[in-house]
């Protein structure tokens, strides 16, 4: 809108969203503070605690700790694993059923679609006995008996929730709008499918992927639920789960909690996402706004 | 393709019929490949992902409604079948409905909270204000963090005995409050926190709408002297109309779900007050290990869920036409 503001009407704007900004980013100072200062400091808190000196060696310390980077670990093969796959499956999926005629191309289709109105916290418990019966694995027999299965292992962590079906129909979307006319002369030429698909088609494809990646990449980093449940075993635990019960237990433990040490636990879970985000902001907000899934 | 094949280069099934010209049957073959190629390539590639939506998306579906049924601990035997009496004691015991009703209630206040906050404050980013990516970028950071580690410091701000907010009350009284007796101050801040994680999502959201706005209808509702109010309710609220159902659907099932800060900061507590339906299936089926309970309320939730999209994928349909 053209309108001339007065100036008292941008001084009310922008004091709105500066407080607005301030609540959002009180958390993150408060975080980051606590951690570079003392637990005195922390004690003499009024609204953010303020450091007397600065310990930023306290980051190396508690990275160092086998427990801490371990979770990083994990969670840096999980992110990889169900980004390759991700990618992969939506790829091959996109091009099915947008480039391909074939006998119930539609019913399948919808059937998928049907799938993403489940939300995946209904499924918890029966994907939860499924990897615990899983059989021939963890000590179970053929019938899926005897042993604990999947649970507290790779398997559980990399197998579950592969592929969110919106992905399959954002490239098939995508890729309905790229000319035939390509994979035509590449046919002619004698390329196979996996040629087409990967060498034609997924350049074409590529700020989708970009977008696969982010999500996938925020949802696997922020996911609490399903790690909860499936792992009991610390060295296998992952960010999300491991950082929050690794200051949960240095708050319940009976002497003086040491707060520094658990805020900067904290700092080191929430700032890979952060810096992914202030990188690849223009490819995020793309991503979220099509969507509309939440990191 | 490849056939087996015997000494002479013919596959071997031709053998008894010696009449036939093994090269027909070949040739039959391959018409029949190329004729359906893009069947068969279709159906080789989407096998493996159909039978692992089988495995992991519609048995978990069936499987948990038949659970349901049950009664099982889920550590050893077998689910024995009981019939509704898992549905009778949801609906019975005014615990089960609590839960599901204040499920209902944090997530109608959330989501309101989150699209009245999120609309004004895309509206004023919108009015052309430097730094407008900067304040954009500060709100959505919220959004893209572990909701599990802001849960967790979330409860040691609140802690009753060292935390912060008893240090800041402690200024301006003698006798601060504890929050973890309220049901309604554990009830607040609970909101507080999903409203601080998930309005940033919002502002974006309808930070886009707003300038996907043609901006010739401005220009045109300015010549003919439109006020101001005018044009934002007869201009900007309708092309938001869109943007407010995205927003409805994919919101109200999330907000309905809360679970990270329930487990993290309150526990259910004080005394279940303010425990939501997906706590209460999470303590059900790995604390009590009765899973045909937790079953039976994974159903419920999941009819509610099924309900409220196919109503709102219905009414989306109707604004967008």
């Amino acid at each position: 809108m053209n309108l001339k503001r007065s100036p008292i009407v941008s001084v009310c704007i922008y004091s709105i969203l500066v407080v607005g900004s301030v609540i959002m980013l009180y958390p993150f100072m408060f975080m980051v503070l606590a951690s570079l200062g003392s637990n005195t400091d922390y004690y003499s808190t009024v609204i953010v605690p303020i450091p007397t000196q600065l310990h930023l060696m306290r980051y190396i310390t508690v990275f160092a700790s086998p427990t801490v980077y371990l979770l990083y670990w994990n969670t840096f093969i999980r992110c990889s694993w169900y980004i390759f796959i991700n990618c992969l499956v939506a790829l091959v999926c996109g091009y099915v059923f947008s480039k391909l005629r074939f006998r119930g191309k539609n019913t399948i289709f919808i059937i998928l679609l049907a799938t993403m109105m489940i939300p995946g916290q209904v499924t918890l418990i029966p994907s939860y006995l499924i990897l615990a019966r899983w059989p021939l694995a963890g000590g179970n027999n053929i019938m899926g008996a005897g042993g604990h299965g999947l649970l507290d292992s790779w398997g559980a962590l990399l197998i579950l929730n592969v592929s969110l079906v919106y992905f399959i129909f954002l490239m098939k979307q995508s890729m309905e709008s790229l000319p035939y006319e390509y994979e035509e002369a590449a046919r002619v030429d004698g390329a196979n499918v996996m040629h087409i698909i990967f060498r034609i088609y997924a350049p074409m494809v590529k700020p989708v992927l970009a977008a696969i990646v982010i999500m996938t990449f925020i949802g696997v980093w922020n996911d609490y639920l399903f790690p909860l449940v499936v792992i009991s075993t610390p060295t296998k635990n992952v960010i999300a789960t491991g950082i929050a019960s690794l200051m949960s237990k240095a708050t319940a433990s009976g002497q003086i909690p040491n707060y520094p040490e658990i805020f900067s636990l904290s700092t080191i879970a929430v700032f890979p996402p952060i810096f992914v985000y202030l990188f690849l902001q223009k490819y995020f907000i793309q991503a979220f706004t099509a969507t509309g899934i939440k990191g | 393709m490849s056939m087996k094949t015997n000494k002479k280069g013919l596959p071997l099934h031709v053998k008894k019929h010696e009449g036939v010209n093994p090269l027909f049957i070949k040739q039959r073959f391959l018409r029949f490949y190329r004729r359906h190629r893009d069947g068969v390539v279709a159906y080789s590639l989407l096998a493996p992902v159909l039978i692992y939506f089988a495995i992991f998306s519609v048995f978990p579906v069936l499987f948990v409604i038949y659970l349901s049924f049950t009664e099982w601990n889920g550590l050893m035997g077998f689910p024995q079948w009981i019939g509704l009496r898992n549905f009778r004691a949801f609906f019975t015991d005014l615990d089960y409905v609590m839960t599901l009703v204040r499920a209902g209630i944090y997530g109608f206040i959330i989501l309101f909270l989150n699209m009245i906050i999120g609309f004004l404050t895309a509206l004023l980013l919108n009015m052309k204000i430097k730094g407008s990516s900067v304040i954009r970028t500060i709100w959505y950071l919220p959004v893209i963090v572990p909701f599990s580690v802001v849960a967790q410091m979330a409860s040691i701000i609140l802690n009753p005995v060292d935390g912060v907010i008893k240090n800041i009350m402690l200024l301006f009284t003698d006798k601060p409050i504890v929050f973890q007796q309220s049901a309604y101050w554990m009830s607040f801040w609970l909101i507080v926190i999903s409203v601080w994680k998930g309005v940033g999502h919002t502002v974006i959201i309808y930070l886009a709408g707003l300038q996907n706005i043609d901006m010739s209808l401005y220009e045109a509702a300015q010549v003919d002297g439109a006020s101001g109010f005018r044009i934002f309710k007869n201009i900007t609220l309708p092309c938001l109309r869109p943007i407010t159902m995205f927003v409805l659907i994919t919101g109200t099932i999330n907000s309905f779900l809360i679970f990270e800060p329930v487990q993290l900061i309150t526990q259910g507590g004080p005394h279940g007050a303010t425990n939501t339906i997906l706590f209460r299936i999470f303590q059900d089926a790995f604390k009590n290990f009765d899973m045909g309970m937790a079953g039976a309320s994974s159903v419920v939730v999941l009819i509610i869920t099924l309900i409220l999209s196919i109503n709102q994928y219905r009414v989306s349909q109707r604004s967008i036409v």
